[in-house]
């Protein structure tokens, strides 16, 4: 599918890329993957090109959920009347960002939430940040060890949802246009770009194989599908796997595509407040819980059921396809061992 | 103070509160006065009658009572009473109040008179085993925390002021840390008791890379079976793990589950380490 790519594509000399930034920061937020003092690679907000380093060969440790969706938000604030509540909408400017080095995987998260967020009502708060939002992904030459988006359908290499995606030919990039967004970045600052020959597209499209190569593990997510649908999954692989969680929410923090929150009132005064919507997480006890403290979901199996059902059932009946993108994240904070992959694994061992 | 507060048009009536300590280090109280940003609005909301620390006059006139530390002594007992008779609303605050905190480490020891000769020598002075406050009187809210975080009591207190449901955070403390985007202090091969600890100090210790003893206690849904099997694989030994436990009480029963499996019970090692120096 790949090698029949029939979009516009040019080449971007790699000692053009920082040249290419700078002018791209001077008009937008930039977001890139950048490694800290501490060695870790995360996405930040880009304030000096120069004294960042951007990281494009190693997965970024965070998605971009936190920025269309941050951990915690103010949707507004109230004040306390004799009367009732009088709510004070919070008016925010969110500047036009470009994220740029997104991998295939979070960039399928990024499509993902614009489903959740606009399919049956359309999120303010969600919607103010995405739009103005130009995403320049960049394709994954050498999948990391938790990694299996070969699996979801969501990697290594992608070619569209994004505004620009680049893929790494050594000492250039591939660059393929996709959005309106993105032909237009290349038409505005067509001097770091030149017209790409049929021996790139060719190794393109060899760095494409190599990379699906390059999987240290088969997960077999569409087996996990098939028997979440025919319901054949035993009851002792969810209890073996609640057994094990924690409820850190560790999970559902890290994973690009959980977009459950709680929303709060929080008191600052006798006469005063403000509303919040945090990050919530699926397996948390009390996710469930209603007015009068009645919960129906009870059993820690069946937060465990939800989560993986939700992700691989429930999403393939409602988009086509999973939620989950692959990116291994989750695999990597679960200390107990009750990730995807081992549900997956756990599941596909019950049906040898 | 200032002008009579009101909630959604009902008066509130200021509490009085007292706060008192038994054997404690007194530093859940010095919490809440060294918050200086917020005291004043805190203080707007009660009417404080009794604090050591914090006053000179003295009443026995408190609706709401916060007792801090744990129970050593017998003429503590007597006081607790007292202070229950004087209050609608009894207040554990602090880990040695709600479970006997660092104090009870004195019970991991068998001979109690040791105890005493090593800590006092020739001044002997009359103590007994530690015991929280729910041991002796009716408590009717605890406070957690080694010691307590500020921001949380005065959430609580008001809560109680405005006739609210106190609720504390079900979940534990690893929740807390994640959200703060810590790396796994497992990863860097640190004990930490996060995962089966109740959450509300926001990860105070953790997010500073230090492993979590468990002040807190207990989380809803502690998973504590299964902490043991992963800090097992993470190369934990069950001594150490048995150390975070006993630290504050908060997992007294869980603890006593877990002692008989250790290879060398901490309680005798120290013990025996102890009488070979004296």
């Amino acid at each position: 599918m790949v090698h029949t790519a029939a979009t516009d594509s040019h080449l971007l000399k790699k000692d053009h890329l920082k040249g290419f930034l700078r002018k791209l920061a001077k008009e937008y937020r930039l977001v890139a993957p950048v490694r800290n003092r501490h060695g870790d690679v995360l996405f930040t907000v880009i304030d000096d090109l120069d004294a960042a380093e951007i990281e494009l060969s190693e997965p970024p440790q965070n998605s971009l959920k936190q920025f269309f969706l941050p951990q915690q938000e103010q949707l507004s604030t109230y004040t306390v009347t004799p009367e009732g509540y009088d709510f004070h909408p919070v008016q925010a400017t969110i500047p036009p960002t470009i994220y740029f080095g997104v991998h295939p995987c979070d960039l399928s998260a990024v499509l993902y939430m614009d489903v959740v967020f606009s399919r049956r009502q359309r999120d303010p708060f969600y919607l103010r940040r995405r739009h103005g939002s130009v995403l320049i992904g960049v394709n994954c030459n050498s999948p990391s060890p938790n990694c299996f988006c070969n699996a979801t359908g969501s990697g290594p290499f992608l070619e569209m949802g994004s505004d620009l995606q680049l893929t790494d030919l050594g000492d250039r990039f591939l660059v393929e246009t996709g959005r309106a967004p993105g032909q237009a970045l290349i038409e505005r600052w067509q001097g770091f770009f030149s017209p790409s020959a049929d021996k790139d597209r060719a190794a393109h499209y060899q760095a494409f194989l190599e990379a699906r190569g390059r999987f240290s593990r088969q997960v077999h997510v569409e087996q996990a599908i098939r028997q979440l649908e025919a319901d054949t999954v035993e009851e002792k692989i969810w209890q073996e796997l609640s057994l094990r969680c924690q409820d850190c929410g560790g999970c559902a923090y890290l994973c690009p595509t959980c977009t459950c929150f709680t929303i709060s009132d929080q008191r600052l005064d006798a006469a005063s407040g403000r509303r919040l919507r945090s990050w919530d997480a699926c397996t948390f006890a009390g996710f469930t819980a209603m007015a009068g403290d009645h919960n129906p979901v009870q059993a820690k199996t069946a937060a465990i059921r939800q989560r993986f059902t939700h992700k691989l059932r429930d999403d393939v009946r409602l988009n086509g396809r999973p939620s989950c993108v692959g990116c291994g994240r989750c695999v990597s904070i679960c200390f107990g061992g009750t990730d995807i992959v081992r549900f997956v694994e756990r599941v596909c061992q019950g049906s040898l | 103070m200032s002008e009579p507060l009101s909630y959604l048009g009902v008066p509130l009536a200021r509490p009085k509160v007292g706060f008192f300590e038994l054997s404690s280090c007194e530093g859940c109280q010095l919490q809440l006065l060294n918050n200086e940003a917020t005291l004043l609005d805190f203080l707007n909301l009660v009417e404080i009658v009794n604090f050591r620390e914090g006053m000179s006059e003295r009443g026995d006139n408190y609706d709401i009572a916060f007792v801090e530390g744990s129970v050593t002594r017998k003429d503590e007992i007597a006081r607790l009473t007292a202070i229950r008779k004087h209050a609608k609303i009894l207040v554990a605050l602090g880990s040695c109040a709600c479970f006997g905190g660092v104090n009870q480490l004195k019970n991991r020891f068998r001979d109690l008179e040791w105890v005493k000769k090593e800590v006092y020598d020739d001044f002997p002075i009359e103590t007994m085993e530690v015991h929280p406050l729910a041991d002796f009187v009716q408590v009717d809210l605890e406070i957690f925390g080694c010691p307590i975080k500020k921001e949380e009591v005065e959430r609580i207190v008001t809560d109680l002021v405005l006739g609210k449901t106190v609720r504390h955070p079900e979940y534990p403390v690893c929740m807390e840390c994640k959200a703060n985007e810590n790396i796994c202090l497992f990863e860097l091969g640190e004990p930490c008791l996060g995962p089966i600890t109740r959450a509300g100090c926001d990860a105070w210790c953790t997010s500073n890379r230090r492993g979590c003893w468990g002040c807190r206690g207990p989380a809803e849904g502690a998973n504590l079976k299964q902490l043991e099997e992963i800090m097992r694989t993470y190369g934990f030994a069950r001594e150490t793990i048995l150390d975070r436990l006993e630290c504050f009480g908060g997992f007294a029963s869980f603890a006593d589950t877990l002692r008989p499996k250790a290879k060398k019970s901490p309680v005798t090692q120290k013990a025996t380490a102890g009488r070979k120096k004296s």
